[in-house]
């Protein structure tokens, strides 16, 4: 039952209006003012990012150890466990403000350590709330290179885990 | 990294977390989808464009309680549509001072409205809406995910959070119900795939 009608466009002026609306509302949302007081850091839904050129290594495929080519960001994983699709579930992508925009991370465990501590991890984390409990830190953190040449910090105390995972370990 | 355009979910979080622009950019990706399901709808322009603007902000208020289907919020975005639809008069009376900002649709008439409504209302269209405007709420959404946006009933029970079986009988019921009433209007209700 698609429509396959040649229908009319929104009026430009309108469309444009809407959307300056809709951006103007959100703007002023008391509540998100003090989120983004907030933050210092951006955060990118990591799901999709996490998967995107990360090929799974095929059953015996060892990768070499190699340094992180790409400091714009770092992905924080939840678990040292991938989906049946081949994503990372919980996993987000992080980076911190930096002069030019693109932003730059120095310390990816320092950053995710941050993270897991302000609870993003936990069940019951609310993005929309002014503040969420604290969540646990883990012990171990294995670092890894992904297939974009950013690093991946991974809650493992597993050194074999990023060739697990199908990611290179990080080079010392 | 695959592809240069940012994912729903990862657009939705940048927003919900401080970067509105990012809701602009879902507003560009899917008003479209939105202001042509609405348009089937309602018959006429002006008022498709307030439901356009109507359910962004429904959505933005609704925004803890969105749904990914398959990584996309296009089901989700006309499950509100179909909401804001059915309690449009409540709909519009929230949302009335910012509507009423809107610059308004050109003062000269466009004779093609009336046109297309004296079509709508003869043509096999108009029927399916009577006939779809009989049903209830649930029934409503499930018609328009399944049977206009022609999506799967997993991807339709996932965005309105109901079990597949659910959808799977309710929509074998309203194909009945809808062959019964458009009699020779009824078109191939071949409809969802599982």
């Amino acid at each position: 039952m698609s429509d396959q009608r040649n229908l009319p466009e929104m009026d430009p002026r309108r469309d444009a209006a809407i959307r300056a609306m809709l951006l103007e509302e959100i703007r002023h949302e008391p509540e998100r003012r003090v989120a983004r007081k907030r933050r210092n850091w951006w955060i990118a839904g990591g799901i999709t990012l996490a998967v995107a050129g990360v090929g799974a290594t095929a059953g015996g495929i060892v990768l070499e150890a190699q340094r992180a080519s790409n400091a714009q960001y770092v992905y924080c994983l939840k678990s040292e466990t991938r989906g049946a699709d081949g994503s990372f579930p919980g996993a987000i992508g992080a980076t911190l403000a930096s002069t030019d925009g693109q932003g730059h991370v120095d310390d990816a465990v320092g950053l995710c350590s941050q993270m897991w501590l302000d609870g993003f991890f936990e069940q019951e984390y609310d993005p929309l709330a002014n503040s969420n409990p604290s969540g646990r830190v883990p012990e171990h953190f294995e670092v890894c290179v992904m297939a974009d040449g950013a690093t991946a910090v991974v809650p493992s105390e597993k050194p074999t885990i990023c060739n697990r995972l199908g990611m290179a370990p990080l080079e010392d | 990294m695959t592809s240069e355009m940012p994912s729903d979910s990862a657009l939705w979080l940048e927003a919900v977390a401080g970067t509105e622009s990012s809701f602009g950019v879902v507003y560009d990706r899917y008003r479209h989808v939105i202001y042509r399901a609405a348009l089937g709808r309602v018959g006429n322009t002006n008022d498709a464009e307030d439901i356009v603007a109507i359910v962004f902000l429904e959505a933005w208020r609704k925004r803890a309680d969105v749904r990914f289907v398959d990584g996309s919020l296009r089901p989700w975005l006309l499950v509100v549509m179909v909401n804001v639809t059915l309690s449009q008069q409540r709909s519009t009376r929230r949302y009335r001072r910012l509507i009423a900002k809107l610059p308004p649709a050109d003062a000269a008439p466009d004779p093609s409205h009336g046109l297309l409504d004296r079509m709508h209302a003869q043509s096999a269209a108009g029927a399916i809406g009577t006939a779809v405007g009989k049903l209830n709420g649930r029934d409503r959404q499930i018609v328009e995910l399944c049977l206009v946006e022609e999506l799967s009933m997993a991807a339709a029970a996932t965005a309105l959070d109901i079990p597949v079986g659910t959808v799977k009988s309710r929509l074998s019921r309203i194909r009945q119900r809808l062959q019964a009433d458009l009699g020779d209007y009824a078109p191939s209700l071949d409809g969802a795939a599982s």
